[in-house]
């Protein structure tokens, strides 16, 4: 049994239970507690003073309203902070108890609630009003990966495909998202379904702002639900100096970086929000760490800018069960480095302690552990995926 | 509204209002644990209809930061 995210409870959301109480739990209650005034205890006692039969214990009433805060209303995960009771009428033996709470104040900063509570048996009489005041401990993060959904940017090709394909082989249902090689893309959603999972490829340029959004309408219409965010996606990488650079190949990184990391989470993190759970991974680059080559500086500005995102959506999510966090690689050699020469690969190669360069599937294997449960208590966290490039 | 607060900090943490100062903080009122001190914010939400987040709990922790909060949410005397 998980905590129930504080995000779902609703001021005037109503709570009930039915219990019938019989002797055998009265007496129970007896022995447990050691409260043996008569009137609980001998029945002829209890009628002589005015009582039907052998009275409940006002405490064995509340323990049921206990149950009722810890099992239905607000649930898992409820910390009983206090208690006004009035008892109102006496219970007794055969009684069926009514428990009934409303929520009638949320404190989202608090994380607390306060609730009516009342009881009341068969004869619709009021047993017990009160006020229940309730904290709600943080959700844990525990999902099965194959309750979840993941969107990944740049899915068709290169690391977005490793991770598409990692996420589908753990049991997550995944849109693998592609801007313009529908085919690639299909055939890694396709990969997947073969391996018995579940996936979709949808079209959509996430540099625009209606595609983005029109990515996460189609995942959410597709699954109902987006529980991973993985931003992959990336424009070609041009090497360029500073002043050949022109603000719109800088504007092409941004929209691709952060801007829609932005509008997808914007979308995306209500619904994650709901259910107490989300992640939101970005992976990023080794060249922001330290001293970044020369020639890249709108793409490291636009990495950057996508990572000052993520650290301020990480502190704010965090009391949410979201986490937001980066993989930074070294130079994985995809596609976008067809135009490298084979002795400038092997020369990157050797300059990393690892004497290698990553590869995609490592990248996927580092996203998968920050998407899963496993990584519920990482968050705002930049992971240098470098073989020692970085420290 | 000292006075006020004082019977709020007293009620909430269950001790009787001579133990409860004027300058009284978490520093000074045994009792005043945390999970009354999230109790104590719920009561302030309630009767002063003001918001409190989780990062301003963590710095209401005197009956001095509690006043000056509250003006500062225009609660207006006397409350």
């Amino acid at each position: 049994m998980t905590a129930r995210p504080f995000a779902q409870i609703r001021e005037g959301e109503i709570g009930r239970s039915e219990h019938r109480i019989t002797a055998d739990e009265l007496d129970a209650f007896i022995a447990l507690s050691g409260d043996v005034n008569p009137l609980h205890v001998d029945a002829a006692f209890a009628r002589r003073h005015g009582f039907r039969g052998r009275v409940v214990h006002g405490m064995l009433v509340s323990a049921h309203l206990s149950r009722v805060l810890g099992t239905v209303l607000p649930g898992p995960g409820a910390v009983w902070l206090s208690q006004d009771t009035r008892f109102r009428a006496p219970a007794y033996v055969d009684d069926v108890l009514e428990i009934v709470v409303r929520v009638t104040h949320r404190s989202d900063g608090l994380r607390t609630l306060v609730l009516q509570t009342e009881v009341r048996n068969q004869r619709k009489e009021i047993l017990l009003t009160g006020e229940a005041k309730i904290m709600m401990v943080a959700p844990s993060g525990q999902l099965p990966w194959t309750e979840l959904v993941a969107v990944v940017t740049g899915g068709g090709r290169g690391i977005g495909a490793a991770i598409c394909e990692a996420l589908g082989a753990k049991g997550a249902r995944v849109v693998v998202n592609y801007r313009a090689r529908a085919q690639e893309a299909e055939a890694v959603a396709a990969r997947i379904k073969a391996s018995a999972g579940e996936a979709i490829a949808v079209q959509a340029d996430v540099s625009d702002q209606a595609q983005a959004q029109r990515l996460a309408s189609a995942a959410l219409e597709a699954y109902g639900r987006v529980d991973v965010l993985v931003n992959s996606a990336t424009p070609p990488i041009v090497r360029k100096p500073l002043l050949e650079l022109t603000w719109e190949e800088v504007d092409a990184y941004w929209n691709v970086y952060a801007q829609s990391s932005f509008i997808l989470a914007q979308r995306l993190v209500p619904g994650m929000k709901e259910r107490g759970f989300g992640r939101i991974v970005h992976v990023l680059t080794t060249a922001m760490w330290g001293t970044p080559p020369a020639g890249v500086a709108g793409y490291i500005a636009a990495k950057s800018g996508a990572w000052g995102l993520a650290k301020g959506m990480a502190v704010e999510l965090a009391p949410f069960g979201i986490t937001v966090n980066a993989v930074s690689p070294s130079a994985v050699v995809t596609e976008q480095w067809d135009d490298t020469s084979d002795a400038r690969l092997r020369a990157l190669a050797r300059s990393v302690p690892a004497q290698r360069l990553p590869s995609p599937d490592e990248v996927a294997a580092a996203v998968t552990f920050l998407a899963g449960s496993d990584g519920a208590y990482l968050t705002g966290a930049n992971i240098p995926l470098a073989g020692g490039e970085v420290m | 509204m000292r006075e006020r607060l004082r019977r709020i900090v007293a009620d909430t943490i269950g001790v009787g209002p001579e133990q409860v100062a004027r300058d009284a903080s978490v520093d000074t009122v045994t009792d005043w644990d945390s999970l009354r001190h999230l109790e104590l914010m719920l009561e302030l939400e309630l009767a002063f209809d003001v918001t409190i987040s989780s990062d301003m709990m963590a710095v209401l922790t005197s009956l001095d930061a509690i006043e000056e909060f509250l003006r500062d949410e225009g609660v207006a005397e006397p409350v």
